[in-house]
Formats: structure tokens, C-alpha cells, sequence
């Protein structure tokens, strides 16, 4: 499998090409000159299910905001609007793949790792007071997109995959080199591009288990580096890692925290993840 | 976006004017974005001017001026107590609603909640600003640590008219924040300098203090004595300013060591110091010399010694009254460790520029004055005199004289009845030498006695005195008079002699004399300079029968203890305490004790230099039993004591 692949699958399955269009709709209303606030919080409230799940989201522990946010405008205004565009990608990113059948996969613990995973990135960058979390956030949400697009449409390879693992009791990410003459991060980097998303996206995905390559985004892409090897050290969810992916120094250093950061890193996760899931999962 | 949803959006030219409008001026706001950045360096305080929170804040704003359209902007900085003040506000804004809005925003938890945000947080700017008004809330933190919050004002909402300016805000301040923080680390910095140097600068003046001053008075030692006085000889001027330079030293400072211990010792030179310092160092007491405190210097040199420096003395006579109450004030009684110690002391003056031009001279010369002092008896003091220099010469001569004395047979002795006051009889008779010097006349015995002793001759001199006494005795015998006992005085050095028991026995056998009608008188401070070998002394000499008397009771610092480890007979109370009883109520107090403690002992008491009637009835009082003195009788050469012992009524 090799990046025309991608394109083969997507070919096939023109729907996985591209996003929902609220999605489509909010990024031009950001983007155009032309609209004006209100048109932002229109092409998000025109979808209901999606206008509740950000409310959800916005008055979630993750904001803890003092009073509560009642209207789209107040979320932008307090929450800001790229972070806000981000929950938008986030949340259609979710919703579109749940339609979708997938099977011999456990879809909720595929996206309860890409949750621990989201947070742990959001809680890591918020640590070094980054100014934007939400980009870290679905960075991380994101990072095995690819896995589940290999699930998906290359079911008996995956098999394989899974079984080659198993025998050689080695990283997945491993056997899927091994078998495929490539990985999810790649696959799930290419669906990226395919999608037009911020470059920052497919850099973090596609070099998150060598962070070392990313040389446009080192700081998005070691954060999510160093969030996946915990979430899988704590074992919140799985998308298939029998194993803790070895923590790259280089990017562990990038991030310049000391290690009992660590434990406040893990208690902010432990806080938010069981609503954020909730909000997410509930109903999607 | 736009490329892959071309088909799908509208394609009209109005749309793509719009757009390339659009994007030319997204182009130059993104330029003007990093032209502020470019400029950015300006924040920090590089130069020291720069340092201060408010020329920091000053060009922050100036950056974020350029960038973002502010009605108004306040700039608020967290304290040590965690709370925020308004720093810098915005040039030409003092209305208080900004104020208000930001306590309104603390009091709901907004501005806690900003904290916590690293990006720009806009709210309604509420009830005191026009509609449409918005709050840009911004954390100003380092990585580590925050700073303090930005607040400006805005009209319609930022989050959408300028999210360039808000991005280029965010690197803004996180910038300023580190400049405060840098800012900070140096006010820091600087003050941990300059409490480095504080210490620093205290430390080098106490081991400046250290070299220059004596550690256990804390009175400047020798090397800044010498100091001072090379000081004041190069900044001489007039001739006729003088500079005394005294030199004082106790006498037999040595027996308050060896009988009480280093450590009294050094307790009295500190008790001296402090009274010396607080007694001539205090501005109202100098004034009796005419000097000022400034114009002293008080030190210790070593030991027992001390020199004191005075500038501009008006007067020969004011210096003399000055260490006379110098003198005054050490020689008295001082309560050590629980003991008394009675001091006296000795001092030497020279005065620049008659006695010497340099410092050296100077202080040799006020030392030679000094011994001279001690020479002529202590407890006193001396100008120095060209004479002095002529010192060992004459000691020279005297001590040649002093030795064919013995042979010339220009000695004498004299006699002074001890009477007893139960009976009026006359129990003792001391033998007192005299010296008939060939041109001098009679010469005291405090004269030529520490000379006879420093050269040995009284060694000689003791033998003399002993053979001329026994042949009194046998003169006595033949005129039928009844015999008292006969005391002799013997010295230190007599006493160290390794043969004189044997020599005295000798000589007392060659007259046929018993040890039994001689009595030694011994000082305490000879006793107590070695008191194992005293004892042992005494045991021999009392085995074979001499009585033994402790001679100027009360001067040394020996106590009753001791004493009552020795063999002795009798006290003799210095004369010095006789003298002024019974008016002066110390004096008295002693003499009472002593008496007292000496009947408990058992011992005689005898007492000295009585000279009147007072003195006599209150000796009498205490059933003192043996006077001696000028009351009943000098010392008198043997033919008038011969008549004295033969007289019927006296």
C-alpha cells in the first residue's frame, strides 16, 4: 500500500473523502470576508445535533467557564473562534466515521484511546502554555485516523496484521510496515491532505511515531508523540497497540517538562475524560 | 477549500474582486503583523533605564497599539499576595470604568478563568460601556509563571475583525512577560549584590577590626597603636601641640594568674578595659583634661599592659591629672570570680616633641618612665627625664655599692617592738636593715632591697642580717634583759635558696642559739608563687622550731584556704589596711574579717603601722593581740631598743 492507494480507497468510497459538509460550511464562513459573525454561528446552528454537542462540549470540566454558555456567539467569544472551528472538525470528524459500519473493530475503544489521546495532547501543550490547545486537541483525536481507514477497507490484511503481531509479539505499527510496506500514521496522514485540512494536522498524524521528521510542526507532532505513549501506558481505550510505543527522547525533550508535570497531566485527564467521551460518544 | 469547492461556489467577478480585495489587505495586515514583531526587541530591558515594570508595559502597549484598534487598554501585574494592580494604562484613558469592568469580571470568575487561557478571551464589556463594546482578556505568563493580564477595550467583537492582531498579541505578550520575569531576575539579582556586598564590606571591617584590635577587650592592639601614633607624628603641624604617650602596667599582675588561674586574669584585664573605656572614652568626663574623646586612644599592647594616646594636651599638669585618676580608677579593689582582687599599677609618660620625634622613642621612653615607677615602689607614675637614660649606669654603681656595702659594714640594724595588748608586754622585736650609704646617708630599704634582690645580694645580705640578730640575742642575754622573740623579714629570693636551712641552722648552732626565738616573716606573694615547694619549706623549718609569720597580710590574692595548709604562727595585716581604720569602712570591713578568720585559724594576728589612739582601741575591740607601729615605737637602733625593753613604764 503506498499513497495512490489512499487515493484508491477514496476513489472507492467517495464518502470518506470528504468531510461532512457543516464542516465545509463553517471553515468558508470563517474564511470569508464577507460573512459576518452571525454567519459563523449560523452554519453551526443550522445543525442541531452538532450545536448541542459544542454547547455540551463548551460547558464541559474541559472549560469550566464560570458562567454558563448558552448561544454558539458567546462559545466563539469565549472560547475563540480557530479553537471553536477545531470542535467543529473534531466533533464531524467523530460523527462521520461512527456512521460508518467497521467490523472485527471495537469502535469505542478506538475512540476512547483517540480521546485520552486528544486530551493528554490538549493537557501537554496547555502545560507549556501553548496559545491555541484545540489545535493539540484534534491533532491528537486524529493521530490513528488512519488505522481505522485500514480496518475499514483492508479488512484481511488487518487480519493478518493482527496476527503477525501477535506472533511476533511486536508493535503494530511494526507488523503493519512489515506487511503492508507502510503504516496508519502514513495512511492517516494522506486522508488528511485528501481532506484539505491545516497542514499542522497531517504533520502530527503522519510523523507520530517518528516525531523526529517533522520539520514544520515539531512541537504539534512530539506532543502527540508523548500523549499516544501514555494513553497507551494507561491503557484508556486501545486502536489495536498490544504494547507502549517506545518514547522518542528527542521529542520528550522538545517539550521541555519536567517529569512530575506528568502526574497534573494525568489528573487533567483522568478529570475531563469520562465527559468529553460522554459528549462525544453519547448518541453519535 | 475554495479550489476543491470551486464548481460549487459562485464564480461571478464581483465575488473574485472581492476576494483579491480581501486577500491584498489580509497581505498587508500579515506585513504590518511582522513589522510590529520585527520590532518587538524593544520590550526588554536590556539597559538598566529599561529595568522598571512600567517602561516595559509602556513599549508593550506601543506594540500592540499598532495592531489591534484599542478604545482603551489597562495593563495589571500579580503582587507577592497574589493579587492584581492596575500597572500601565493605556496614554489618555483615566476613566474608571475600565476599573469597574475588570472588578465586575473578577468578582464572576471570568478573569480567574482568563487566567488559565493562553489566548485572547473577549467578553462583553457590560452595563457601563456602550453596546457593542467588548473586553479582550489576555494572561501576560511566561512559561512557568504569570505575570499579570491585559485588558483593552474594543468596539464590536475582536474575535472576528482581527484575528491576525489577536494571534500577533498573544507572541506579544508572552514576550513582555519574560521581560517582566528578566526584569524581575535582575532587581533580584541586583539585590542579592548588594547584600553580597553589605556582607562582604562587614566582613573585610571585622577582620580589619580583628588585626587591629585586641580580641578579649576589643581595644585596639600594638599594631594600630603604632598606628595611630605614626599617624599623628606625620600630621603634626604646630610645634606647639603636644601628644602624651602613656604606657601603664598593673604590678604583679602575674600573682592574680598564678593564684586564681589564667582565666580570673583575663577577667580583670577585661573589667579594666571597660572601666577605662567607659571612665575616659566618655565626653563628659575628658572634658576635665580639656580633650575630647576623639583625641584618646585607649589600647591593651599585651598582656597586662596598656598604652593610651592624647592629642592636643593643653598641659604637662593636665596629663598628670589625667593618669593620676587613671591610676586612681585601676588601683582598687575589683571583684574577680567571686574573689577580691586588690590592683595596683605603674605608668610611664612621655610627651612628643620633648621626649621623642618618632614612635619608637617615644614608646621606649615612656617604658623606661614606667619602670622607673615601679623602681620607686608602684602604684604610681613618671615622667620620663633625660635622667632616666643614665639608668643602668646607676643601677650599675648601686649595685657595686651595695656589694662592698656588706663588706664596709655599712649596714645596720633597727628593731620595732610588737607589744602585746593583753599585757603591754614586748612580745617580738622585727629586725629592719638600714644601708648608711658613704655619701647618700641612710638610705630605705624600699631603695636598695629590689636591687639587692634582683642581683642576688640579698642573699648575702639575709646571712648578714641573721648573724648580726643572734649576736644581739647573746647582747641582750648579757645586759639580763628578758628576750622577746626576734622577727626577720625573708625574700622571695632568700626563700628559693636550696640550702637555707641548712645555712640558718648552721648559723643559729655557731651562735648556740634555738630556732625557737626567731620568727620568719615571709610575704604572701612568696608564699604563693610556688605554694608545693613553700609547704615543704615550711615543714623543715618548723620541725626544727622557727615560728613563721605571713608578712603584708591582705595585699596578695591568697585566700585563708590555702594558709591553713601551712604551719604559720601569726598574720601580719599589711599596714596599708591599719592605716585608714576604723574611718574608712572598707578598710575596717577587711580588717575585721581578717582578725576574725585568723582566730578561727588559730593564728596570731599582729598589726602594722599603727599610729593612733583610733586605731589602737579599735584593734583592741577586736582582741587583736600583738601591735606594732609608730603609736608605740619606730624602729630603733639596738642601743634605744636595749633602753625601750629596760624602761619600767610605758
Amino acid at each position: 500500500m503506498n499513497a495512490s492507494a489512499v487515493d484508491t480507497i477514496l476513489g472507492l468510497n467517495p464518502e470518506l473523502g470528504t468531510l461532512p459538509s457543516v464542516f465545509h460550511r463553517v471553515e468558508s464562513a470563517v474564511n470569508d470576508p464577507s460573512s459576518s459573525f452571525d454567519a459563523i454561528s449560523r452554519a453551526i446552528e443550522s445543525d442541531t445535533t452538532l450545536t448541542a454537542k459544542l454547547l455540551r462540549i463548551a460547558n464541559s470540566s474541559l472549560y469550566n467557564f464560570p458562567t454558563r454558555i448558552t448561544s454558539i456567539d458567546r462559545a466563539i467569544s469565549v472560547i475563540g473562534t480557530q479553537q471553536l472551528r477545531d470542535q467543529v472538525l473534531a466533533a464531524t470528524v467523530i460523527r462521520h466515521f461512527s456512521h460508518l459500519p467497521v467490523a472485527g473493530v471495537d469502535m469505542e475503544s478506538f475512540w476512547r484511546h483517540s480521546i485520552a489521546t486528544a486530551l493528554l495532547s490538549r493537557s501537554l501543550a496547555g502545560m507549556r502554555r501553548e496559545s491555541n490547545v484545540e489545535r493539540f486537541y484534534v491533532a491528537g483525536l486524529l493521530h490513528d485516523i488512519g488505522r481505522l481507514l485500514m480496518f475499514m477497507h483492508l479488512p484481511q490484511k488487518s487480519t493478518q496484521i493482527l496476527a503477525s503481531r501477535d506472533q511476533a509479539q511486536c508493535l503494530l505499527h511494526q507488523a503493519e510496515q512489515d506487511i503492508l510496506g507502510t503504516n496508519h500514521a502514513q495512511v492517516g496522514g494522506d486522508l488528511l491532505r485528501a481532506w484539505c485540512l491545516p497542514p499542522v494536522f497531517e504533520s502530527a498524524v503522519r510523523y507520530h511515531h517518528q516525531p523526529a521528521q517533522a520539520i514544520e510542526y515539531p512541537m504539534e507532532t512530539a506532543v502527540v508523540h508523548v500523549a499516544d505513549c501514555i494513553a497507551n501506558a494507561l491503557r484508556l481505550g486501545s486502536s489495536g497497540e498490544r504494547f507502549v510505543p517506545p518514547l522518542d527522547d528527542g521529542a520528550w525533550q522538545r517539550l521541555a517538562l519536567s517529569e512530575n508535570m506528568l502526574e497534573r497531566v494525568i489528573h487533567y485527564t483522568d478529570t475531563h475524560y469520562q465527559q468529553v467521551v460522554d459528549a462525544f460518544m453519547e448518541g453519535a | 477549500m475554495m479550489t476543491r469547492n470551486k464548481s460549487t461556489r459562485p464564480t461571478d467577478i464581483d465575488y473574485l474582486q472581492q476576494r483579491v480585495t480581501y486577500l491584498e489587505a489580509e497581505h498587508q495586515r500579515y506585513h504590518h503583523a511582522m513589522d510590529v514583531l520585527a520590532s518587538m526587541a524593544s520590550i526588554f530591558g536590556d539597559h538598566h533605564h529599561h529595568r522598571d515594570m512600567s517602561a516595559i508595559l509602556r513599549s508593550t502597549h506601543d506594540c500592540i497599539h499598532r495592531i489591534l484598534p484599542l478604545d482603551d487598554a489597562g495593563y495589571y501585574l500579580v503582587d507577592d499576595e497574589s493579587s492584581f494592580n492596575l500597572a500601565y494604562r493605556q496614554p489618555g484613558c483615566g476613566n474608571p470604568d475600565l476599573e469597574m469592568a475588570v472588578e465586575r469580571l473578577i468578582e464572576e470568575g471570568t478573569f480567574a478563568w482568563a487566567i488559565n487561557q493562553n489566548h485572547p478571551v473577549c467578553v462583553n464589556a457590560g452595563p457601563d460601556y456602550p453596546a457593542g463594546a467588548h473586553l479582550v482578556l489576555h494572561v501576560i505568563s511566561t512559561r512557568t509563571r504569570i505575570r499579570g493580564m491585559f485588558v483593552g477595550c474594543m468596539f464590536g467583537n475582536p474575535q472576528l475583525a482581527d484575528r491576525t492582531g489577536l494571534k500577533v498579541l498573544s507572541i506579544i505578550l508572552f514576550n513582555s512577560a519574560y521581560a517582566l520575569e528578566s526584569a524581575a531576575l535582575y532587581t533580584l539579582r541586583e539585590h542579592q549584590h548588594n547584600t553580597l556586598r553589605k556582607i562582604t564590606q562587614r566582613q573585610s571591617r571585622e577582620l580589619l577590626h580583628q588585626h587591629s584590635h585586641d580580641t578579649l577587650t576589643g581595644l585596639p592592639n600594638r599594631v594600630l597603636f603604632n598606628d595611630r601614633l605614626n599617624q599623628l607624628l606625620q600630621r603634626r603641624t604646630a610645634p606647639n601641640i603636644h601628644l602624651a604617650v602613656i604606657l601603664m602596667d598593673l604590678d604583679h599582675f602575674k600573682r592574680v594568674n598564678d593564684s586564681l588561674g589564667h582565666r580570673a586574669g583575663d577577667l580583670l584585664i577585661r573589667r579594666l578595659a571597660t572601666d577605662m573605656r567607659n571612665t575616659f572614652l566618655c565626653a563628659e568626663e575628658v572634658k576635665r583634661y580639656h580633650l575630647d574623646a576623639a583625641n584618646i586612644t585607649i589600647s591593651r599592647l599585651g598582656g597586662d599592659e596598656f598604652g593610651i594616646l592624647l592629642e592636643h594636651v593643653d598641659s604637662l599638669d593636665l596629663v598628670a591629672r589625667f593618669v593620676q585618676q587613671l591610676i586612681e580608677s585601676v588601683s582598687r579593689e575589683h571583684e574577680v570570680m567571686d574573689h577580691q582582687v586588690f590592683v595596683t599599677c605603674s605608668a610611664g609618660i612621655s610627651i612628643h616633641p620633648f621626649d621623642g620625634d618618632d614612635a619608637d622613642t617615644l614608646i621606649k621612653n615612656a617604658d623606661a618612665a614606667m619602670y622607673e615607677a615601679k623602681q620607686r615602689g608602684r602604684n604610681l607614675y613618671q615622667f620620663y627625664t633625660q635622667d632616666l637614660n643614665s639608668r643602668t649606669y646607676r643601677h650599675l654603681v648601686m649595685e657595686n655599692q651595695l656589694v662592698k656595702a656588706l663588706a664596709k659594714d655599712e649596714f645596720d640594724l633597727h628593731y620595732q617592738p610588737q607589744i602585746s595588748l593583753r599585757n603591754g608586754q614586748v612580745e617580738a622585736l622585727e629586725a629592719l636593715v638600714r644601708w648608711h650609704h658613704p655619701e647618700k646617708g641612710l638610705q630605705n630599704p624600699a631603695h636598695f632591697i629590689p636591687l639587692a634582690e634582683d642581683t642576688g645580694i640579698i642573699e648575702g645580705l639575709g646571712q648578714w642580717v641573721l648573724r648580726r640578730v643572734c649576736q644581739d640575742i647573746l647582747r641582750l642575754r648579757q645586759a639580763g634583759i628578758e628576750l622577746p622573740r626576734m622577727a626577720i623579714n625573708l625574700s622571695a629570693r632568700q626563700f628559693r635558696q636550696v640550702d637555707l636551712v641548712e645555712r640558718y641552722t648552721h648559723i643559729l648552732s655557731e651562735y648556740g642559739i634555738s630556732p625557737s626565738h626567731i620568727e620568719l616573716e615571709l610575704t604572701e606573694s612568696t608564699i604563693m608563687q610556688d605554694i608545693k615547694v613553700a609547704v615543704d619549706i615550711f615543714e623543715q623549718l618548723h620541725q626544727l622550731g622557727f615560728r613563721l609569720a605571713v608578712d603584708d597580710f591582705g595585699t596578695g590574692y591568697s585566700s585563708l584556704n590555702n594558709l591553713k595548709h601551712f604551719p604559720i604562727h601569726s598574720l601580719k595585716i599589711d599596714r596599708s589596711f591599719v592605716s585608714d581604720t576604723p574611718h574608712d569602712r572598707d578598710d575596717t570591713a577587711i580588717v575585721t574579717a581578717i582578725v576574725a578568720m585568723a582566730k578561727s585559724l588559730g593564728l596570731e594576728v599582729v598589726a602594722e603601722g599603727v599610729e593612733n589612739e583610733d586605731q589602737l582601741n579599735f584593734l583592741k575591740k577586736l582582741d587583736c593581740e600583738l601591735i606594732q607601729g609608730y603609736y608605740y615605737s619606730k624602729p630603733l637602733p639596738f642601743d634605744e631598743v636595749c633602753q625601750y625593753l629596760m624602761a619600767p613604764d610605758r
